[in-house]
């Protein structure tokens, strides 16, 4: 159990204390709208744990758009012109915090010619943490209210709530209005089949999160601080990430969908088996769902309509640029540096090369061989994927690639063996997991005995101060 | 699937488990239930300092982490004072470990010296617990006696919360984690690589130690450092009034003065906040009450170059850490420094 002395990390004690104590409440308030105030009021408190201004902002951002798609209902005929207006606002809110320590120096500067202090802009542990999840939140709202496919949501309790709904706050996941708010208006009262479905959530949560992504992760920051890396060590790296970034964030994902239930929602699912996949497009239907089908419903599908009206437009680019557009933009939200860009664009650029080949939609190999191959090399594709997004600078892995050998001497291919057998053991349990629920669903000794093993490794594995979650960062 | 026939299997196969190893483990580790709370060191003290430390006979020690080692030419400052010095500098240290060391390797010194400096930066002082957990406790290890009560105190049973108490106390598999822990790394270091690659617990131990010991990257090691180091600019961290009386401020000050020393502090230079006005406000307040408590004590001095503006972003590997240049210039300054304060 983490003593987190920064903020309210869902594998912090104090974390489950306020868990606890919201839990009980929560449950001995009859009513729903109560329980929703409860709920706010509780985001805020977890929200501003860190920083208390932090709370501020949220609530401002939160109130303009509550007043914005209320504008939007009374002048129906203006709505897709305030609809626009909030988006734009949206993005550079989402843009000026993302980007600000590009140009703080120069920010900080003339808020010192105003006579006020520069802190509030240089000290980087200011940024407003979540801000890329919750703005996204913010613009789906805005975008149905504006098409009209969402009532406007009147209660400014139920708005608040859904945007700043503490077990998603931070990294997700990107829950839809249509799912959440309509949950958030509905009575809920205590269920068992809740609890049902929280308790393995939570339990693989911390599993991922303690077992497998904090030790991975002690192997893998130890590849990427190489000075002129071998490429036998880039793949040591490359593999350690591969499997620290699905643990760590779909560990996430589970413990925030366990809360959840907890609490009677049912939030949205944002892996399924991510690194099975086949093809691009198939890895993004798996992996990080909710952002990705965010992108796919208001990015790449306006696009690609947009272009699709222009007659003259070149077939080639009217299928090359919607995909190109919207992985760059899913680049940029990932983090600022040319490693987001270039892994973007090589999400791009994949997947226009595999729909060029006609590898789209729901292609399927006809045998188990082929179905292996295909497998294999989308498998390498997403690992080449997250060296790209993991490598310090584009400048280091181009050295390594480029210039750097397999392996040096043989003290380097022994070690690079033990990392890998390493990395391996703690795969094992994800794979294990894989095969019960495909192969034996209904052993119910099986999966049992699955999560008590699960269990022993928590308690062998916690430790006193926890890594962050990776995602926490965007 | 029936999902309450789920969970009572769990918690029956969960009970079973911890059954079946809290007495494998009270057996085969000799631990008694309920357990008393302390840390236990097992190395031994690392006489490496100690023994340079005999031989040098210096008037100054100073002490810090790899600030210290980048930016302090021992052998330039003691010329330039004409008084002879020597650097302890232990990378990846921070209070815990420089408690240790002035406890048990420079008191313990035959010749004891007349100062000691600790070199810090920022929060460092009043953030017991930074530093003190997975890899750094083994550093810590390397200056600790068996048994250390301060340490215990400060970074152990302050850091745990009620929850960790209990289980430490009256889980055994919770309390040997640790050990449990290092027996499945040794599986997976030594002992299966002995089977597939044929090399002995010794071959690939020194196959890790030359390839993980090696020089790294500066930039992606910065960033690391950096992102490691966000602890001590948490609100809670920069609270001194809330801090000090935790941390092992109080301790080496009392330490200094039951031995007669002389101690001075040095909050150094980093590219993180290079001018005061781009120190968050909290920080800047964190410093006023350090300045205020320090100024309490005869024999405790304070200096802040961390706005030194000699110190330009050219004489920086990185946000922290000074290039060869670098050394020169803060040499040159703190012996300036030094000798300004107490070289008569």
């Amino acid at each position: 159990m983490a003593s987190d002395k920064t903020f309210m990390l869902f594998i912090s004690y104090n974390f489950l204390v306020f868990f606890l104590i919201v839990f009980v409440l929560y449950w001995c308030i009859p009513e729903q709208r109560w329980q929703n105030i409860l709920l706010l009021i509780s985001s805020l408190v977890f929200y501003g744990w860190l920083i208390q201004w932090h709370v501020v902002f949220l609530l401002v951002s939160i109130l303009f758009d509550y007043f914005l798609a209320l504008g939007m209902a009374r002048w129906r005929s203006n709505a897709v012109l305030l609809m626009r207006a909030g988006v734009v606002i949206n993005i550079a809110i989402l843009i000026a915090v993302k980007y600000y320590f590009l140009f703080n120096a120069s920010l900080a500067d003339w808020f010192r010619q105003l006579g006020l202090s520069g802190d509030v802009f240089l000290a980087r542990i200011i940024l407003p943490l979540g801000v890329s999840f919750y703005v996204l939140k913010k613009i789906s709202y805005l975008i149905e209210v504006g098409k009209g496919s969402l009532p406007q949501t009147r209660n400014f309790i139920t708005y608040a709530t859904y945007i700043s709904y503490f077990p998603q706050v931070f990294s997700g996941p990107l829950d839809r209005p249509q799912n959440l708010i309509r949950q958030l208006e509905t009575s809920r009262s205590w269920k068992a089949s809740d609890f049902y479905q929280a308790w393995p959530l939570i339990l693989m949560g911390l599993f991922k999160k303690l077992v497998i992504a904090n030790t991975v992760k002690v192997i893998v920051d130890q590849m990427f601080i190489m000075k002129e890396p071998s490429k036998v060590f880039l793949l040591v790296g490359a593999m350690g990430f591969t499997l620290q970034i699905l643990a760590d964030f779909s560990s996430y994902t589970d413990l925030s969908r366990g809360i959840s239930f907890l609490l009677g929602l049912e939030t949205m699912k944002n892996f399924n088996r991510p690194y099975l996949a086949l093809m691009p497009a198939d890895f993004w239907n798996r992996w990080h769902i909710s952002f990705s089908s965010w992108l796919r419903d208001y990015i790449f599908f306006p696009l690609r309509r947009m272009i699709l009206k222009w007659n003259s437009f070149p077939q080639i680019l009217a299928v090359s640029i919607p995909v190109l557009v919207t992985m760059l933009i899913s680049g940029l939200w990932h983090g600022i540096g040319m490693n987001f860009v270039i892994w973007g664009l090589y999400y791009g650029l994949l997947g226009v090369v595999y729909q060029y080949i006609g590898l789209r939609g729901d292609w399927h190999p006809t045998n188990k061989f082929g179905h292996f191959v295909a497998w294999l090399v989308m498998f390498f594709f997403i690992v080449t994927g997250w060296l790209i997004f993991r490598s310090p600078s584009m400048a280091w892995l181009w050295q390594a690639v480029a210039y750097g050998p397999f392996y040096r001497t043989l003290q380097e291919l022994i070690t690079a063996g033990i990392l890998m057998l390493m990395i391996a053991f703690y795969a094992l349990p994800l794979i294990a997991g894989y095969l019960i629920e495909r192969y034996h669903p209904d052993q119910v000794n099986l999966r049992a005995l699955y999560y008590a093993a699960a269990t022993i490794l928590v308690i062998l594995y916690t430790n006193s101060s926890s890594p962050d979650f990776i995602y926490f960062q965007f | 699937m029936n999902p309450k026939l789920l969970l009572q299997r769990y918690v029956s196969f969960l009970f079973v488990a911890l059954l079946v190893s809290s007495g494998y483990i009270g057996y085969h580790h000799q631990k008694e239930y309920p357990r008393t709370l302390s840390l236990q060191f097992n190395r031994g003290i690392n006489d490496e300092h100690l023994r340079a430390l005999e031989k040098a006979k210096p008037d100054i020690v100073l002490i810090g982490d790899s600030t210290l080692h980048y930016g302090v030419d021992a052998a330039q400052f003691s010329e330039e004072i004409n008084i002879n010095s020597y650097a302890l500098a232990v990378p990846g240290s921070a209070t815990a470990a420089w408690y240790l060391v002035m406890k048990n390797i420079i008191l313990e010194s035959p010749k004891r010296p007349s100062h000691v400096i600790i070199l810090f930066r920022d929060t460092m002082l009043t953030t017991p617990y930074f530093r003190t957990t997975g890899r750094y406790f083994e550093l810590l290890d390397d200056y600790a006696q068996r048994n250390e009560p301060v340490l215990t105190e400060l970074i152990y049973k302050n850091q745990m919360n009620p929850v960790e108490r209990l289980l430490e106390q009256y889980l055994p598999l919770y309390s040997a984690r640790w050990d449990v822990r290092e027996e499945i790394d040794d599986l997976l270091r030594h002992r299966i690589p002995s089977i597939i690659f044929g090399c002995t617990h010794e071959c690939s131990q020194q196959a890790i130690a030359s390839v993980l010991g090696r020089e790294v990257d500066m930039v992606a090691f910065n960033q690391m450092v950096n992102d490691s180091g966000e602890g001590l600019y948490s609100p809670e961290a920069m609270n001194f009034d809330k801090q000090v009386g935790g941390s092992f401020l109080p301790v080496l000050i009392d330490l200094a003065h039951q031995n007669d020393l002389i101690l001075v502090f040095i909050r150094t230079r980093t590219l993180n906040f290079p001018t005061a006005a781009s120190e968050p406000l909290e920080l800047r307040k964190y410093m006023k009450s350090l300045h205020s408590y320090l100024a309490q004590y005869p024999d405790v001095y304070l200096i802040d170059l961390s706005q030194d503006t000699r110190l330009n972003d050219s004489l920086f590997i990185d946000s922290l850490h000074l290039n060869a240049r670098g050394q020169e210039e803060f040499t040159s300054i703190l012996a300036e420094e030094f000798a300004s304060r107490f070289v008569k």
